[in-house]
């Protein structure tokens, strides 16, 4: 047997492992899902939630929202983070050194002054240069934190240090948050018996071709945009699916920075965010959890697939591949951080299965597909493709892919049924059949250009222009 | 044969396109799912539109007559009520109905339901094996005020499953009011915070009475029916059990001692602050935070040593708690510290801040 044959074979075993595990993976996530799902809707069928908006007893939270030259849109924004239900609420606005008017437009729109107040660096930051709070009765939930530049992390670390609640509800200041979201997001730390709930991620859906007026979703419409609808697919899946699935086992990585709520002592006990990484969402959720793995403390990760936050989706190549360079960056500098969790039992499922499913299928995957498309094009260029059976596992593959959207489109149906238009959902499967060819390919190769920028040490978070929700806005 | 001939012979072409035609013909059968379930929900969605309408009609005149409705049966709305869907949904109409209304026109929509024949629904479902359903019949018996069925459903208060043991608490209380909480006495399930503060607003709503059962329940094997326990001591100002209340702040348990700490600022007597005192130094870091901000209800002059020493505490947060404390209890040591303040940047930075907060 020569070297090549044993490579050869090697490989072949190995991919073939490779594939069998990540479909398998699949297949049980996709179960779970329905498990997941089914229980959470019996569970909250008929609850009413307004019995936190107005209960005293109701935990405290403070909503964080950094805003960085955010001026144009930053007065509706605030105005719908104020007028979310929930009666024990603090809306803290970090304004993030931003070179626009944004503060200005805040102190003007809502009367504020600069108060005397002394911040506890509870977690290191760039200096605070001042707090500011409303002189009307009517904003005084509302807070403004002015502070030298450092990035989102160090912004968010700031609004912990600053914020007088218990619970902290880390969003990003565009998105439009559901009118009950804090209710509903809130109840799983309430619902902890023996093991703590540290942290409780939701739904974020796409807002792309969606009617919103004076900060509130009032029509909720598949994008028309193929990017944008491509993305609400694909969020389907990890959410409706992927997170419940993860969730049901206690094994979630992963709570989107754009909404995700944190018991605030944990979050200062395991430091913060990470100003280090670009993927400090994800970072904070798997510190904390580490954390509490080195406590020996029982503790919990929650998730609510109600659909609570929506966001808008980048609709151009250019913005799209930075997004999903970012993130490959961030998984990748966030796995590496805590490398010592890999198939480590002491950290339990986290060690044991999220971990090495993160490291295999999410950090890994990118590279192992070009790879496989590199060999593809020099073996035909050699002529050395067995089309037959290049063709009938390209099939394989493709139709299990289709099976995987058109489940993760009847979980939709079946659970919250946001696009109720046979059209729309007609669109959404015919969007799915694309896949394969065009939005899949682009997403490995912005991963890729992410592998290439860590290995550059670049570390940026990359421009990200956005349309705007309103008629006029237009902001970077 | 080596392995890679192996694989190769397991995954050959003809095995990879039957499994391929499989997934397909299961997408196929996904997408037909799709649609059949969309088709279902539209067709549900118009027939609950018609009910609602005649649903609408039966509610108006029960409540402008106040008089027993007429109720006919047409036969398209037979056929509607034959399905279990429709009928589960007049159900959860008519509580909507109700909850917004009180005394007669409350009976009137109570009225409506038992003439619909959907408590028979509703036992049925009480009655059931599966947990989300006997659950929903609970609510639903207990949100029609169906008190001939409080005996039984009291019987679930301490249920294995949640949701069950979660209604049954519920409609107990709204049964019986102060009275239903002697479940407490027996419950051995947890008692998770929302479940607490569901009982919580319940209570709110009714007029105070005699608990004999707290000390009981503050004695209880269940730790989370003492924190409970404590919340109504805290709430109803239970000062008879302020002995008891300060025994748990021995507590191995942290959020008992937290409770007990945030129960004793409310029920406190001339001991209290003393006895906080002392708990002090043994306390988590939150736990100081909370002594401290209690000391400013219960504490007095005789507090201000204590006070005064915690401006040395490396945390700022409890220096700022102690702070708030000495300007609510002892206006004298406030000017004391305002004094020592002028010589410090921290302390009188912190000094700004409480009186921002007390010109507020």
């Amino acid at each position: 047997m020569t070297i090549l044959t044993i490579a050869t074979t090697l490989l072949t075993i190995g991919i073939f492992i490779y594939a069998c595990t990540l479909l398998t993976s699949y297949m049980v996530i996709g179960i779970a899902s329905i498990g997941g799902s089914r229980e959470y809707m019996y569970k909250n069928e008929f609850t009413d939630f307004r019995l936190l908006a107005s209960s005293p007893h109701a935990p405290s939270v403070s909503i964080l929202a950094p805003a960085y030259n955010e001026g144009a849109t930053i007065i509706e924004n605030v105005r719908s983070l104020l007028s979310l239900y929930y009666s024990n609420l603090e809306v803290v606005v970090i304004n993030d050194g931003s070179k626009d008017d944004c503060l200005q437009k805040l102190i003007d729109g809502y009367d504020l002054e600069k108060i005397d107040f002394h911040v506890q660096y509870k977690i290191a930051t760039k200096e605070v240069r001042g707090v500011y709070r409303s002189r009307k009765a009517v904003y005084k939930r509302l807070v403004v934190v002015d502070k030298v530049n450092g990035g989102k992390a160090d912004a968010l670390n700031v609004g912990i240090n600053v914020s007088s609640n218990d619970y902290i509800v880390c969003i990003d200041v565009d998105c439009i948050l559901e009118q009950d979201s804090l209710l509903k997001m809130m109840k799983p730390f309430l619902e902890e018996t023996g093991k703590k709930v540290i942290a409780s991620g939701g739904v974020v859906r796409i807002a792309n071709s969606c009617e919103i007026k004076d900060g509130r979703l009032e029509k909720i419409r598949l994008p028309e945009n193929y990017w944008a609808r491509m993305q609400s697919l694909e969020y389907i899946r990890a959410f409706i699916i992927g997170r419940m699935a993860w969730a049901r086992i206690n094994g979630l990585l992963l709570i989107s920075g754009a909404f995700g709520a944190f018991d605030k002592q944990i979050a200062i006990e395991a430091g913060g965010y990470n100003h280090k990484t670009v993927g400090e969402d994800m970072e904070l959720v798997v510190r904390m959890r580490r954390y509490m793995e080195e406590q020996r403390r029982p503790y919990r990760v929650t998730y609510i697939p109600d659909p609570l936050c929506w966001t808008e989706a980048p609709e151009s190549t250019k913005i799209l591949g930075r997004q999903r360079n970012r993130w490959t960056r961030g998984t990748i500098e966030t796995l590496k951080m805590h490398s010592p969790l890999f198939l480590n039992p002491r950290y339990g499922v986290m060690g044991m299965l999220s971990y090495p499913f993160w490291f295999f299928f999410e950090m890994l995957a990118p590279l192992i597909e070009f790879f496989g498309m590199v060999v593809f094009t020099i073996l035909s260029i050699m002529g050395l493709i067995n089309w037959h059976a290049f063709l009938a596992l390209l099939a394989f593959i493709i139709s299990f892919g289709y099976l995987f959207s058109a489940f993760a489109a009847y979980m939709e149906v079946a659970t919250f049924n946001m696009y109720r238009r046979r059209t729309d959902m007609m669109k959404l499967l015919l969007t799915a059949l694309t896949e394969p060819f065009v939005f899949h390919p682009f997403v490995v190769w912005a991963a890729i250009k992410g592998y290439v920028d860590i290995i550059r040490k670049k570390n940026s978070w990359g421009e990200m222009t956005r349309q705007g929700f309103g008629p006029t806005a237009q902001k970077k | 044969m080596t392995g890679q001939q192996e694989i190769q012979n397991f995954i050959s072409p003809e095995r990879l396109y039957a499994a391929a035609a499989f997934f397909s013909i299961i997408t196929l059968a996904v997408v037909a799912m799709i649609y059949i379930r969309l088709y279902i929900k539209k067709k549900t969605h118009f027939g609950h539109a018609r009910i609602t309408e005649q649903l609408n009609e039966w509610i108006s005149e029960a409540l402008l007559e106040e008089t027993t409705v007429n109720i006919t049966m047409q036969p398209w709305l037979m056929q509607y009520f034959a399905k279990e869907v429709h009928r589960r949904y007049v159900t959860d109409s008519l509580i909507n109905a109700k909850k917004n209304l009180k005394g007669a026109a409350s009976n009137s929509i109570v009225d409506l339901y038992l003439k619909l024949g959907l408590k028979k629904d509703s036992l049925n479902r009480m009655r059931s094996l599966v947990w989300h359903k006997k659950a929903r019949g609970i609510y639903e018996l207990y949100m029609m005020g169906q008190q001939d069925m409080a005996a039984e459903i009291e019987r679930h208060t301490n249920s294995w499953f949640e949701g069950v043991r979660a209604e049954a608490q519920t409609a107990t209380v709204g049964f019986k009011g102060f009275a239903g909480l002697e479940f407490l006495s027996i419950l051995t399930q947890p008692l998770n915070e929302w479940q607490q503060l569901k009982l919580l607003e319940q209570l709110h709503k009714l007029n105070v009475e005699e608990m004999p059962g707290l000390p009981g329940w503050l004695a209880s094997p269940n730790l989370q029916v003492q924190i409970f326990a404590l919340k109504i001591a805290d709430i109803y100002n239970q000062f008879h059990v302020h002995d008891q209340v300060a025994e748990l702040l021995c507590a191995d348990n942290e959020a008992l001692r937290t409770q007990a700490i945030k129960t004793l600022g409310r029920i406190g007597n001339e001991e209290t602050a003393g006895i906080m005192r002392d708990q002090y130094r043994q306390e988590t870091q939150g736990n100081k935070k909370l002594i401290l901000r209690q000391l400013g209800m219960v504490g007095s002059d005789l507090d201000r040593n204590f006070l005064m020493e915690r401006m040395n505490e490396e945390d700022d947060g409890l220096k700022l708690e102690a702070m708030r404390a000495m300007a609510q209890c002892d206006a004298e040591g406030w000017d004391e510290l305002l004094s020592l303040a002028n010589d410090n940047t921290v302390l009188n930075s912190i000094s700004k801040q409480v009186l921002y907060e007390l010109e507020q």
